[in-house]
């Protein structure tokens, strides 16, 4: 996160990003930032939604916030 | 004179990029660490030292080279931005990567699951920007977007045919960009 528009409601002392925060900033929970991050796939690419969710948990273990959450279900 | 930090940091870039050529002209699964590490003027043990297995390397590439397309993507898509400005953006950032993201294309069905997910990742950040603005009411976001990739990808996986010499997206990105916008104008959408 470089510019301000990326923080959650342009905080910049916020941790997370504006794709992980809720409406009223809060930062999303695993299970809501998994199911938007797999929704989004399925809206824009396609994908089944299984392999578009094994593709999200994937990428949210690269995350700092979601690092030790597992990759399969 | 170099800190030992740096010096450990300019080992590590100098395995990432010696990665990323090699990956690019032998392919993702025929290149050795062996011939990565020899590419990069290091010792095969200095090599697992940065990167204790082969798959935390070659996700590094990945992730680097798919930060590297995003963020053109995202930089480009200011407000106001039109879909063609865009879809140029996207093709000149691959373009920049052709030889390595063409490998990954054609290699992609054949590699773990942490690396399809990151070429996921990619096509992600870039389906954002291109369905930020008018071209989001489009119906079947899915479909649009697949038939841009699908046209891309096609030309990018038989480069030795449509662009024996040079680069195929210097030589066809504004045709594929040209078809694509005009399909788009055609069903009702904003370029």
């Amino acid at each position: 996160m470089e510019k301000a528009e990326d923080f959650a409601m342009r905080d910049e002392s916020k941790e997370y990003c504006r794709f992980c925060a809720r409406p009223d900033g809060s930062m999303q929970d695993y299970s809501e930032k998994l199911e938007s991050m797999s929704d989004f796939i399925v809206r824009t690419q396609g994908l089944s939604s299984d392999a578009a969710r094994r593709a999200a948990r994937e990428m949210l273990s690269e995350l700092p916030a979601w690092k030790e959450m597992p990759k399969s279900n | 004179m170099a800190t030992r930090t740096e010096q450990k940091a300019a080992t590590r870039e100098s395995i990432i990029a010696a990665a990323e050529q090699l990956f690019g002209e032998k392919g993702l699964l025929s290149t050795t660490t062996a011939e990565i590490a020899r590419a990069a003027g290091v010792s095969h043990g200095a090599l697992f030292v940065h990167f204790p297995r082969r798959d935390d390397l070659q996700q590094e590439v990945i992730g680097r080279v798919g930060t590297r397309i995003a963020r053109a993507v995202h930089d480009a898509s200011t407000e106001g931005a039109g879909l063609e400005a865009i879809l140029r953006c996207h093709l000149n950032a691959i373009a920049a990567e052709e030889t390595f993201y063409s490998r990954l294309l054609a290699e992609g069905p054949m590699l773990g699951m942490a690396a399809r997910s990151a070429i996921i990742g990619i096509q992600s950040a870039v389906a954002h920007h291109l369905f930020a603005g008018e071209t989001g009411r489009l119906p079947d976001m899915a479909l649009w977007f697949n038939t841009w990739l699908g046209l891309v990808h096609h030309y990018l996986l038989n480069r030795d045919l449509f662009a024996p010499t040079g680069s195929v997206l210097e030589r066809y990105g504004e045709t594929l960009i040209a078809h694509f916008t005009g399909l788009v104008a055609r069903n009702g959408g904003k370029t």
